[in-house]
């Protein structure tokens, strides 16, 4: 079984008044689905949503690590990010719950005990390109 | 409440994800919370019912609306976190010791429970306006 490396850090010290922010996490992640993608794509546009998986996301709870990171430099080139209930199927429109402006990245441990199937990108102004990491957990 | 820069960095890097090509990335950014949800590093005890994070409704128009970045990590070692938005629809899963961060938008609220028992959620919530 494949082992991952993941160390977060997040630090400030202008937040609060009288607390300054810095911290450090890692993990080790397992990753053991048949499904592990690193990749980007340029993505379609305003109005056109992008899939990630090439096959439908499963095991307990359809679980998997995303790292999603938007490279694009322009101001308004955001990019939505949806869960998608079934594989080569869009995600309904307000299934969205992650935004990535310019620059942005995330990490998260997707799943749903309810089902989903895939991950979308739908861009919100241009082609902002998506770098990503996929790892279907089980 | 002035402006504030959070610094952020991820790194993620394996040696035997894949036969032919090594996983090494680091990537840095430095984002401008400048919300009025400005929720620091808090633990809670969850339970199998849906509780919010988010002390209020997340309501900025920044990117579409409702945004702000959010760590969570789920400190028990035995029970999982699952997260779900404002339309009940669940999004991640939190396995012991593992942790997320992203920036959250098109909700007005962030909800956790656990898979059973009770374990500790550490989360940080920041809104952008």
């Amino acid at each position: 079984m494949a082992t991952v490396n993941i160390t977060l850090a997040l630090s400030s010290t202008d937040l609060f008044a009288k607390q300054t922010l810095s911290f450090t996490e890692t993990d080790i992640l397992s990753p053991a689905g048949d499904k592990q993608l690193v990749g980007r794509v340029i993505t379609s546009g305003s109005g056109t949503k992008d899939n990630l998986a090439p096959k439908a996301l499963d095991g307990a709870n359809d679980a998997a690590y995303v790292f999603l990171h938007n490279t694009s430099t322009a101001t308004n080139e955001n990019v939505k990010i949806a869960l998608c209930a079934a594989h080569g199927t869009d995600s309904a429109s307000g299934d969205w719950f992650a935004v990535l402006g310019p620059g942005e990245f995330m990490f998260m441990p997707v799943g749903s005990s309810t089902g989903f199937q895939d991950i979308d990108l739908e861009a919100t102004n241009g082609n902002p390109v998506v770098e990503y990491v996929l790892m279907e957990k089980a | 409440m002035a402006n504030a820069n959070l610094n952020v960095t991820f790194s993620i890097s394996s040696s035997d994800l894949f036969n032919t090509v090594n996983l090494a990335k680091t990537v840095s950014d430095a984002v401008v919370i400048d919300g009025d949800n400005r929720q620091g590093l808090t633990t809670m005890v969850t339970s199998t019912s849906y509780a919010d994070i988010n002390v209020e409704a997340l309501a900025g128009t920044t990117q579409g609306g409702k945004k702000a970045y959010v760590y969570a990590k789920n400190t028990d070692a035995t029970d999982s976190l699952i997260f779900a938005d404002d339309g009940d629809q669940e999004f991640a899963r939190l396995a012991p010791g593992e942790f997320f961060f992203y920036p959250t938008a098109d909700n007005t609220k962030i909800q956790v429970k656990s898979s059973s028992g009770t374990p500790t959620i550490e989360f940080l919530l920041l809104e952008v306006s």
